[in-house]
Formats: structure tokens, C-alpha cells, sequence
């Protein structure tokens, strides 16, 4: 089984050298721009700097279609469920089903804004690594330790999960292989069938990974590890000028866009 | 032996890990409205682990970045695990332990996903409640059986 934890691609865009915490606060203030647009024009227009920033990046049109595939077969049924159940002009018809132009309209929209919302979410995941997002994460939850929350045992546990990937896939991996050998097919009919057969491969899994904690543990105490105590990082995290010119960015299209819709 | 903390920080990034891999792996069921999402299961685990809570914040975070549908699914999405973890550890000395995780989501994914994608509210509340159901009562009790028998035995 080969699969990797996150879809970054390497490269020097712009968007690439910024710092990872603009880049998120810049996903969450986009993400309310998107929400918030009143009506079909504005969401196009806003979505259309995510495909620009596509561009930017260099990112090929193959990856992106395999990043929203799986998404993107779900919001097809919803556009066509939109079509049929809302009621209109008609403009098409399929036996007893009709279509109308005021359902394919919504539908649309309400494809247009998730897409855009995953096509921003893929544009940080690409041009961030995993181990830079958690820094990331891990500097923006620091005000949080004023509400007692265990911040660096939090972020601690995020970057080791992260390094933990690739083992548990393994894992599952040697699970699938022991399972199918004794004649379990995770591609059984039926929800019962499928979920009584996934059931003799999860329960292994969960089970085994949480036995594997304990040596994980004591390989952190080998390596002198000490609870809640601040860790250093080699890299340090630098904001430039570039970060708060796109976080200004950011934050007045959400304005605009808010102001959009309720003045 | 390993101390206590050490071991509760390793359980909790397992749990996360554990949680992003299963979600990933099965993106197709994952997300959206009709979802199941399998690693959901893994939301009774407070009730065994406190650092559960945290693993599970995490796991959906990260499985929300790396799928999901954008910067809602990450923010919100992940502060519903978060919450719905900790009422389960609080109840987890009764049955009330397994209606967080459905509930909380239903509601909240629901109301998300019903704005997002246009759809009826109720309709998208069950749905998504359909699903946890599905993954906690389905796949996490038995899961928290079996824990319970690994763990009594040693």
C-alpha cells in the first residue's frame, strides 16, 4: 500500500515561501469571503483567485482533479438532487423527473463555493510541508494556554502523529494482506456485509496501534523526552512583508464580501 | 516502564494518526453529506483514554486538511470533535458517553453542510447523524469491548 500523509509539492512560488501561519490565517479569512458572498457573481470572482493561485503555483490540473475527486463525485449528486427538488423552470426531463433552471442555478453555486473552498485548502496543503503546517499550528494555539490547554503537549502530539503515518499505513497494510489470506474482502455487498467485514480489520488496527503507543513511549523517554517542557525548533518561523501584504489582502476581501451581503 | 505522561502523549498522536490514516483512506465515505466517516468509531475512546480527547482533535484536523471541504470542515469540524470527545469523557461513566459524538456532529456538520451546499437542514442533520451512528454504535462499541478485554487482561 503506498500513501503519503499530504500533497505537497515542492517549488519556489510565492505562495511556497510564505510563512505558514499567514498561509492559514489567510485560508480562514478567504474561507469567510467565500461563505459570506451574497450571490453567484461575487463567489466566481472570489474563486477565481484560488484557480489564479493555481497558476501561481504551477500546480498541473491532473493533481488538483485528483485532490477534489473524491468530493467532487458527492457535490455532482447534490446538484442534480437541487435540479429535480427545486421547484421552477423546467429544462429538462428525465421520465418522471424534471429539472429546473432555478435548482441548477443553486446547485451550481452551492458546488461553486465548496470547490473554491478546496481548491484554497489544497493550495496550502501543496505549497506547505506537514512538518511546517504544524509549526504553524502550534505557534497560532499558544493563546490557548491561558485557557489551561496542554499546548505543547498538544503540538508535541501533532507532529509525532504526523511522523506516525507511515508506520500505521504499513500496518494496515500487513492487517489487509493477514485478513485477505483468510478470505476477507473488504469489497463485500451490502452495508451490513461491508461493515462486518471492515470490522475484523479495524478492530487489529486500533488495537495494535495502541499497543504500538507503549513503545513509542519509552523510545520518547530513551530520547530524553519531558512532558509540557517548550520545545526548540531548528528552523525558526519569520514573517516577511509578503505575509502581512496577503494576510491585509485576505482579510479585505472577507471585509468586502461581508459588506456585500449585509449592507 | 514508561512514564505516565510519555505514554499519554504517544497514545494521543497514535489516535490521531490512526484517525487521519482510516479518514484518508477512505475519502470516498469520509465527507460530505451521505458520510460515514469509519474512523469516527474511534470517538468512544475517551471514555478509556483522556488523551483521547486531544488524539481525536487533532486526527480530525489533520484529516480535514489534507481532505475535507476546505477551511470550514478544518475549523469547525475539528472544534465539534474537540467538544464532543470531552462530553464523552465527562459521561463516561454512562450510556449518555456515546450520544456527543453523533449528536454534536449531526447538528453542527449538519448545519454547516446544509448552508454550504443549499440543502434541507433536517434533512442534512439526519444524514450526517445517520452516519455517526453507523460508525460510533456500529464500529465503536465493539471496539471499546475489545479494548476493554485487552487492556482487563493485562
Amino acid at each position: 500500500m503506498t500513501f503519503e500523509l499530504g500533497r505537497y509539492v515542492p517549488g519556489e512560488s510565492l505562495l511556497h515561501r510564505l510563512d505558514p501561519r499567514s498561509k492559514i490565517g489567510g485560508l480562514f479569512l478567504y474561507g469567510i469571503a467565500l461563505l459570506a458572498a451574497p450571490e453567484a457573481g461575487s463567489l466566481f470572482a472570489l474563486g477565481s483567485l484560488s484557480l489564479a493561485g493555481v497558476l501561481l503555483v504551477r500546480l498541473s490540473w491532473r493533481y488538483l482533479w485528483q485532490q477534489v475527486k473524491p468530493v467532487l463525485v458527492f457535490l455532482l449528486i447534490v446538484v442534480a438532487l437541487q435540479a429535480i427538488l427545486t421547484p421552477g423552470t423546467p429544462v429538462g426531463r428525465i421520465g418522471p423527473l424534471v429539472a429546473t433552471r432555478e435548482g441548477l442555478e443553486l446547485g451550481l453555486v452551492a458546488t461553486g463555493r465548496v470547490g473554491f473552498l478546496l481548491v484554497a485548502a489544497v493550495l496550502l496543503t501543496a505549497t506547505t510541508t506537514p512538518l511546517a503546517l504544524a509549526r504553524g499550528i502550534q505557534y497560532l494555539l499558544r493563546p490557548t494556554a491561558a485557557l489551561r490547554v496542554p499546548v505543547e503537549e498538544v503540538t508535541f502530539m501533532f507532529t509525532l502523529a504526523l511522523r506516525f503515518v507511515p508506520t500505521l499505513v504499513e500496518e494496515a497494510d500487513r492487517i489487509l494482506k493477514a485478513q485477505a489470506a483468510r478470505g476477507l474482502s473488504l469489497e463485500r455487498r451490502g452495508l451490513i456485509g461491508w461493515g462486518k467485514n471492515l470490522l475484523p480489520f479495524l478492530i487489529p488496527l486500533f488495537v495494535g496501534t495502541l499497543k504500538r503507543a507503549e513503545d513509542l513511549a519509552q523510545a520518547m523517554e530513551a530520547r530524553c523526552y519531558q512532558p509540557g517542557r517548550r520545545r526548540g525548533s531548528l528552523e525558526q518561523l519569520k514573517m516577511a512583508w509578503q505575509d502581512y501584504a496577503f494576510l491585509v489582502l485576505c482579510g479585505t476581501l472577507s471585509c468586502l464580501a461581508l459588506a456585500l451581503r449585509w449592507i | 516502564m514508561s512514564s505516565v505522561y510519555s505514554r499519554r502523549a504517544a497514545r494521543g498522536a497514535v489516535i490521531a494518526a490512526v484517525y487521519a490514516v482510516t479518514t484518508i483512506v477512505l475519502a470516498p465515505i469520509s465527507y460530505g453529506m451521505v458520510q460515514v466517516r469509519v474512523a469516527e468509531a474511534l470517538t468512544l475512546l475517551p471514555i478509556l483514554f483522556p488523551e483521547a480527547i486531544w488524539g481525536l482533535f487533532l486526527g480530525c484536523l489533520i484529516s480535514n486538511f489534507f481532505g475535507g471541504m476546505g477551511p470550514i470542515d478544518i475549523f469547525l469540524g475539528s472544534l465539534t470533535t474537540l467538544v464532543a470527545a470531552w462530553l464523552t469523557y465527562r459521561w463516561r461513566g454512562s450510556r449518555l458517553a456515546y450520544v456527543p459524538p453523533i449528536a454534536l456532529n449531526g447538528l453542527v456538520v449538519g448545519t454547516y453542510l446544509s448552508y454550504l451546499l443549499q440543502v434541507n437542514l433536517l434533512l442534512c442533520i439526519l444524514s450526517v447523524s445517520a452516519g455517526q451512528a453507523v460508525a460510533v454504535l456500529g464500529l465503536g462499541i465493539p471496539l471499546l469491548r475489545r479494548l476493554r478485554k485487552v487492556y482487563r487482561q493485562e
